[in-house]
């Protein structure tokens, strides 16, 4: 009997960015992106929802081991952007402007190689509380 | 519900009290708490976070919150310490390349309600003035950098907070009595300050 099941973990980071087109000027860079262009960079605190589809094992029960799923995440999200500056410390975000879009897009590509191809994925990432994307759309 | 201290019963119930208060604050922003019949019996009990209300007497006060929010950049860095120090002290928050947060401030105001208004302050007023003096000069700004009230500061929360505090306390309108600020860098991470 098929019984898909998705799980979720979340968490959090912390991370500075800017929001801004190279080759843009300042003025243009203002008047598109208001005050997230500010060169002086500003942050947030970002949470993360990690949603994974999968039929439970028979045996365990799981669709996933969430602590495995927590160490995933931990080694290959949070330790890469966590207090960091996205466009500074990041090679991922070093040509590529960390929009929540960008991001979530980027975090589900890392999560998708490290989980197992049987398992579905979907990466919601809220920037503030009212302002989040999701990836699958 | 009773208000006799046994055993830590007391701060349970101040607990329980202040943090239905502040579910209230999320749901309509704006919120007016009487505290006109908490009278603490352990006056000389040190105040912890939102007990504060309870351990004073109030009695016919009424206290006004105002919730906004600003989104920053900032880095714990002790500029004459050396950078292998700074990680010590502050591990990631040193990165010199700073971080961010989404802040939520909350703004309280004391007193009693004008007998034709029926208000303590007009909220609105009481925004705007958060809004001119406080979130303009932090949202979506660097908070090292480019705030005038916090340069030669550290950036901690509790510094924040109090920059804050004085900030309004320079620009409300006098017999407008301003009772804490309380600012989350996070949802887990909080400071109070009560001037």
């Amino acid at each position: 009997m098929e019984r898909k099941t998705a799980i979720f973990r979340k968490e959090h980071f912390n991370a500075a960015h800017r929001l801004f087109v190279p080759g843009w000027t300042d003025a243009q860079n203002l008047e598109y992106f208001g005050k997230c262009s500010n060169p002086h960079y500003h942050g947030h605190n970002y949470e993360l929802v990690v949603k994974v589809t999968g039929e439970p094992d028979p045996l365990t029960g799981y669709v996933i081991n969430l602590s495995t799923l927590s160490d995933i995440i931990q080694k290959n999200v949070l330790a890469r952007f966590d207090h960091k500056n996205l466009n500074l410390d990041t090679k991922e975000f070093a040509d590529l402007n960390p929009t929540a879009e960008n991001i979530v897009y980027v975090i589900y590509e890392i999560l998708r190689k490290e989980l197992d191809a049987s398992l579905d994925l979907s990466v919601r990432l809220y920037e503030t509380e009212r302002n989040f994307v999701e990836y699958p759309a | 519900m009773p208000l006799i201290n046994k055993s830590g019963f007391g701060a349970l119930w101040c607990n329980e009290l202040s943090s239905s208060h502040w579910t209230v604050s999320l749901i309509s922003n704006v919120v007016a708490d009487t505290r006109s019949r908490c009278m603490c019996k352990y006056p000389e009990t040190p105040s912890i976070g939102t007990n504060h209300y309870l351990c004073k007497n109030f009695e016919g006060m009424v206290f006004l919150t105002r919730i906004e929010h600003f989104n920053a950049a900032h880095k714990l860095v002790n500029p004459s310490w050396t950078p292998e120090k700074n990680e010590e002290v502050f591990g990631l928050c040193a990165n010199e390349n700073w971080h961010g947060h989404n802040y939520e401030l909350y703004v309280t105001i004391k007193g009693e309600p004008d007998p034709d208004t029926g208000f303590l302050f007009d909220v609105k007023k009481l925004s705007g003035i958060i809004n001119e003096h406080i979130i303009e000069k932090l949202d979506h700004k660097n908070l090292n950098v480019e705030v005038d009230f916090m340069v030669g500061k550290m950036c901690s929360t509790e510094n924040l907070a109090v920059g804050i505090w004085n900030q309004l306390i320079s620009n409300l309108p006098g017999g407008v009595v301003l009772h804490a600020v309380k600012l989350y860098e996070t949802p887990r991470i909080f400071v109070e300050y009560f001037g």
